[in-house]
Order: C-alpha cells, then sequence, then structure tokens
C-alpha cells in the first residue's frame, strides 16, 4: 500500500513514530499529484518546494524529540478562494487572476503553527458560484471515479483531490452546499460547520451570513482532526462563536442507541433520483439495526428554501462583489473612457457570466420598488425556515437526508441551464439559512458511482454529528475506496 | 414575469455590469426563469414574523493600537500606482 493511500490519522502516528518521516508523506502525495492530475485537474496553484520546506521542519521537530502540534506534517490542500500570503488566490475568476494577498486567512495561519504542508490550490467555480466546477474560468476538474463527469461545486477541486488521493486533507467553503455536494458525488466526507463555528476572516466573501470554511477528508475521524484545528473563536471574524469546546477526534464513539434519527419527508420526494433515494434509506435501516430509532419528521415550507436562498445569497453576493472595481486589486481593463467606465469595463470583463448574473439577481432584488417584495420576505422566510427546523428537533436528536438529488452528472449536461443547475443544491441550501451544522458521508454506490448522505444537527452539535457518522462507517465500512487512474 | 430590456439596462447600469445588446434576450429569459422560481415566496402567507436579530450583538475587541498592513504590501496588487497611491483616471471634471 502507498502512503497515499492511508489516512491522514495513519499518517500521523506513522510520523510520530518516526516509521515515516514527514518528507516522505509529502512526497508521496506530490508524487501522486505528479501522476493524475493531468486526468483530474483539481489544483489551479501547486506549491511543491514550501510544502517540502514544512514537511522538513516537521522532521527537525521529530529529530530534536519535540512535542508535535495537531496534524504536523500532514498535507493539505485549499480552495483557491481562501487567502494565502505571498501565493495567487484566483477564486477562478479572470477577476482575481494576479492577486496575490498580503496576509492569511486565520484558517491558514493554523494550519501553518500546526506545520501542515500546503500542498496547492484548488479549483472552484468561479467566486464560489456553481455545483460542478464548470464555471472556473480557468480549467474544468474531473470526478476521479469517472472522468466524464463532474466533481460537484463549487468545491470540486477539493473533493477531487481528496478522493483521487493527491491530498488527506482539504479545506472548502459551503455557501449552500459547496462542501456538501460534491463531496456527496465524490464519496468523501465534507462538514459543513455551524455559522460561526469556523472563522471566516480570509475568505473570499460571497454570501457573508451564509457562509463556512469546512474541512473535506476521505475518513470520519480525519474530517474530525481538521475540524478540531480549523473550529474556534477568532477577534478578526466578528461573526465567530465565542464558545470554547474539548477536540472532538480524540473521543469518538460508535454508539447510536436510543438515538432519534429524523426523516424529513420534504426531502425525499420529488427531485431525488429513485436509486438516491433508495440508498438513503438503506443507511436508515442500518442505523435502526444499530439500535437508532427512525422518526418521520415535517419541514414544512422546505419548498421555499431554494428561492429564499437565491434571493439572500445573491443580494449579499452582489454587494460583496461591488469592492471589485479594477481599482486597488485584481484585473483592470485596458481600455476605458475616465473612472465609471473603467468601472464597468473591468467588472464585464473579469467577472464570468455565472456571476454576472447572480449580480444582476442581486441587484434586482434589492433595488427600489422590489425590495419588499423579494428580499424583505426572504428574510421573514429565513426566521420562518429556524422555526420550522426548531420544531422538527423537538422530536429528533439529527435528521438524515440526501446530500445530493442525483450521482454526478456529465460535464456539459447543465451547463446551458442554470435553473437545472441551481436544483443540484435543493438538499443543501436549507442549512445555511438556518445557520446548522451539516456532516456528509459515503454510504454506498448508486449506478457504480460514489454516493453520499446528509446528517443535519442542531446548532452546534458537530461533537454528536461526528459520532453519529464514525458509528455507521465503523459497523458498515462503507468509505473511500481508491480509485483506478 | 416578464422581464424587459429597460429592466435590464437599469439593473446593469446599477451593479456597473455592460451588457451587449445581442446577450440581453439570453439574460432576460434566464433572469425571468430565476425570478419566477423565487416569487413562489410571494404566495406565502409571511404575516406576523420580523426579522428578529436580538440573538445577534455586536462584539467588539480590546481597543489597542497595533501596525497595520506596510504600505508596500497594500499596493503590491494595484493594477496601477504612482507615489505610494493607488493611480485612477480623473475623478472630477474640469
Amino acid at each position: 500500500m502507498e502512503l497515499y493511500e492511508k489516512m491522514g490519522y495513519e499518517l500521523q502516528e506513522l510520523i510520530v513514530k518516526k516509521e515515516v518521516s514527514a518528507r516522505e508523506v509529502t512526497d508521496s502525495f506530490l508524487s501522486r499529484i505528479d501522476a493524475v492530475e493531468g486526468k483530474v485537474k483539481s489544483f489551479l496553484t501547486l506549491l511543491p518546494d514550501s510544502a517540502r520546506a514544512q514537511a522538513d521542519e516537521v522532521d527537525a521537530l521529530v529529530a530534536r524529540g519535540e512535542q508535535l502540534p495537531p496534524l504536523a506534517g500532514l498535507p493539505i490542500a485549499i480552495k483557491d478562494n481562501i487567502c494565502t500570503e505571498g501565493v495567487l488566490t484566483t477564486c477562478a475568476s479572470k477577476m482575481l487572476y494576479n492577486f496575490v494577498p498580503p496576509y492569511d486567512a486565520t484558517v491558514i495561519t493554523r494550519m501553518k503553527q500546526s506545520h501542515m504542508p500546503i500542498l496547492g490550490k484548488t479549483n472552484l467555480d468561479e467566486f464560489a458560484m456553481g455545483s460542478s466546477c464548470e464555471n472556473s474560468a480557468f480549467q474544468k476538474t474531473r470526478n476521479p471515479y469517472d472522468l466524464n463527469r463532474v466533481p460537484g461545486g463549487s468545491s470540486g477541486g477539493s473533493a477531487a483531490a481528496v478522493a483521487a488521493a493527491q491530498a488527506p486533507f482539504a479545506v472548502g467553503s459551503d455557501t449552500g452546499g459547496s462542501i456538501r455536494q460534491p463531496a456527496c458525488i465524490t464519496g468523501i466526507v465534507g462538514l459543513k460547520p455551524s455559522y460561526g463555528a469556523v472563522s471566516r476572516y480570509g475568505l473570499v466573501a460571497f454570501g457573508s451570513s451564509l457562509d463556512q470554511i469546512g474541512p473535506m477528508t476521505r475518513c470520519v475521524r480525519d474530517n474530525a482532526m481538521l475540524f478540531d484545528l480549523l473550529a474556534g473563536p477568532d477577534e478578526m471574524d466578528s461573526t465567530s462563536a465565542r464558545i470554547s469546546r474539548k477536540p472532538i477526534a480524540p473521543d469518538l464513539k460508535v454508539d447510536v442507541k436510543g438515538l432519534r434519527i429524523g426523516l424529513p419527508k420534504e426531502f425525499f420526494g420529488e427531485g431525488i433520483d429513485p436509486g438516491v433515494r433508495a440508498c438513503i434509506m438503506e443507511a436508515a435501516q442500518q442505523y435502526q439495526r444499530m439500535g437508532a430509532q427512525l422518526v418521520e419528521v415535517e419541514l414544512p415550507f422546505a419548498q421555499y428554501a431554494l428561492p429564499t436562498y437565491y434571493i439572500v445569497s445573491s443580494a449579499e453576493a452582489s454587494s460583496n462583489l461591488a469592492r471589485f472595481d479594477g481599482v486597488k486589486y485584481g484585473y483592470r481593463s485596458e481600455h476605458y473612457d475616465g473612472l465609471i467606465d473603467l468601472y464597468f469595463k473591468s467588472r464585464s470583463e473579469g467577472f464570468g457570466p455565472e456571476v454576472r448574473r447572480r449580480i444582476m439577481l442581486g441587484t434586482y432584488v434589492l433595488a427600489s420598488g422590489y425590495y419588499d417584495a423579494y428580499y424583505k420576505r426572504a428574510q421573514l422566510m429565513r426566521v420562518k425556515l429556524k422555526q420550522v427546523y426548531d420544531e422538527a428537533f423537538e422530536h429528533c436528536d439529527v435528521m438524515l437526508t440526501p446530500a445530493s438529488p442525483t450521482v454526478a452528472f456529465r460535464l456539459g449536461e447543465k451547463e446551458s441551464d442554470p435553473l437545472a443547475m441551481y436544483l443540484s443544491d435543493i438538499c443543501t441550501v436549507s442549512i445555511n439559512m438556518v445557520e446548522l451544522p451539516a456532516l456528509v458521508l459515503p454510504c454506498g454506490t448508486v449506478e457504480g458511482l460514489p454516493m453520499g448522505m446528509q446528517l443535519i444537527g442542531r446548532k452546534f452539535s458537530e461533537e454528536l454529528l461526528y459520532n453519529v457518522a464514525y458509528s455507521f462507517e465503523q459497523a458498515t465500512g462503507l468509505g473511500w475506496t481508491c480509485p483506478k487512474l | 414575469m416578464k422581464i424587459t430590456h429597460d429592466e435590464i439596462r437599469h439593473v446593469a447600469r446599477l451593479a456597473r455590469i455592460e451588457i451587449p445588446e445581442e446577450q440581453f434576450d439570453k439574460l432576460a429569459q434566464d433572469m425571468e426563469s430565476i425570478v419566477d422560481m423565487v416569487a413562489q415566496l410571494q404566495q406565502v402567507d409571511l404575516s406576523g414574523l420580523s426579522v428578529n436579530l436580538a440573538e445577534q450583538s455586536n462584539i467588539f475587541r480590546e481597543d489597542v493600537p497595533t501596525p497595520s498592513m506596510p504600505r508596500e504590501a497594500v499596493l503590491q496588487n494595484a493594477p496601477a500606482r504612482e507615489a505610494g497611491c493607488v493611480l485612477v483616471p480623473r475623478v472630477m471634471e474640469e
């Protein structure tokens, strides 16, 4: 077995016991990247030299007999909308094709403090707007289990990198499903943390009231380890939750006896592929065999989550993306007539079609005359959805749902129809609206392709989600398998 | 819901985005289908609800002076600069 096939926690043990050097671990992933990147195209920027240098530092610590910080020497891939000092951060947009941030995001600072070698920056849909990675201005990432299919999005590059064993750890961002939908259809584990659990400082903002950074890995334990590192208050993000918690990964438990698992019927209806539905129901029955109790719950108004999401996220995006004006950083048009024209030309040439469409929609719903009809109603619906979820959680401890309505679709299949693409997020968007944590983990295959399920918890109940996921993984043995590439 | 070319023109101007005339039809069509989708919200009775921000509160940090980012680090990404400033076309009309 190659080192790159081993889980992160196994590699950590090998490094601590001095059976393998951190350099060997990083080199193993770098050579795997060399071998398969031409097919998968996960990365926009590769950082072999600095990754090796970071690994060498870990080996020096080991040689001196020093205590290693958590995750030391374990390589990681970073979605390219998270700022890395001195390293291109493009958001897969022509608008930021040359942007080199002068500072690190808080999550990057934490990785560096832990001596995690950063392997590179991964592809995404431009400014994280999309569900297939096809909206990248630079390249189309492939699903490692079928190169004619998409890896999902927008964190498709991070998902593909982890699934293809190019990296044992990755981070993505999730505004409406951008960690969970790709994790689901590439057969890996991904967490959208509770809003406020992980600092957003240094994440290029899309929908500020919805965005969260989260871990993407090949198994539940690795995911919990990375979450333990990333989560926690940060004074650079005033929305980060001022709560302290103990690490989850060291105390993972296999125990679902008496656990009430809610099955919201609204998530199993129209639009969900029958094969996907059967796969999720089989997982539910597995939990029942393990001693959990299945409860049907209702989420009235759930059908309004998608329209609400597109109003709120587009409105926030149109405000957040106003900063890209060709003045202080990023793309500036070469031909313009005066300052106002510089804004028009730079923005029109710098943004791709989907980003322009969302800015237009966001501007429309915020415009005078439409604000009450759209944006204000969406805010009220968001309050309603929070009540609906609160009430459902009176009858259950976690909810189990699909995370994607279908298996990975083919490249080009939905590219020309924005609405069909938006429906890919039907299982995930409501969770961001109500600020809850949701974890996706593999639960089998459908049509020979990986499929995952989504576990939703009460706010800040990540520990319970990890234990419930870990219990399934341990009991079934289902999980990541190395794709043949 | 019908979205007119005038509306596209108005919204595009607000958003500082130029849309070529030949793309108006396609964009209007895309926007119409999206706006129809989001317009579903108008059928719902949401009376009695208010956008309650009570659970959120401002979080302040100690007001302690710390060094700012060096000017050169901030300016390195500017598309054009001169004399330690970002360079832009004339702002005031003559």
